[in-house]
């Protein structure tokens, strides 16, 4: 009988050791239930650039004593519209909502329409970039 | 943060209370983010 190499055993000796790994990370919890680092820290600055024509979110806004929910959106990101109904429920539920626009340009911004009306009613309204520009709500 | 969306809940003292990863809809918007909304708010 032919005897196998202890060497031909290691390839798929390892590649079953990484497999199994993997799917202990995978099943692992939910990826989104990690802790982030901002949590029970202050906010970080708000970004400086406002969208032209709308109420500036400031620090001492997110500091008045009121609840703020700080939403970062993109004009690019489909995700982004389909929870905006949600977020135009909370305002008009009375709940404070700023948008933060993240890496959209100057010129695409205005096409983001669907965005307007929590441009247009929010309290504040900035935008950022790559460090976010924010517009709020 | 890393790519949008992503939605904080800050107080009213400007602490990050929440962090959210993904777009507010579906399940993990009534399991996850409204309960924790609602929390803040002070609503149960």
């Amino acid at each position: 009988m032919a005897r196998i190499s202890p060497l031909m055993l290691a390839p798929p000796l390892i590649f079953a050791g990484l497999a199994g790994l993997f799917l202990v990370g995978m099943l692992k919890g939910d990826p989104n239930s990690l802790p982030s680092v901002f949590i029970g820290q202050p906010a970080p600055p708000v970004p400086e650039a406002p969208l032209t024509g709308r109420i500036h979110l400031t620090d001492d806004m997110l500091r008045s004593g009121e609840v703020t929910v700080v939403n970062f959106w993109a004009s690019w990101c489909p995700p982004c519209r389909a929870e905006h109904p949600y977020l135009l429920q909370l305002q008009a539920d009375g709940v404070r909502v700023a948008g933060i626009n993240f890496n959209d340009t100057s010129r695409s911004l205005p096409t983001a329409i669907w965005m307007a009306p929590r441009i247009r009613s929010s309290p504040s309204a900035m935008t950022l970039r790559a460090a976010p520009r924010s517009t709020g709500a | 943060m890393t790519a949008p969306p992503e939605t904080f809940i800050v107080d009213g003292d400007g602490t990050v209370l929440f962090k959210f990863t993904g777009p507010l809809v579906g399940s993990d918007l009534e399991q996850r983010f409204a309960p924790e909304l609602n929390k803040a708010l002070g609503i149960e």
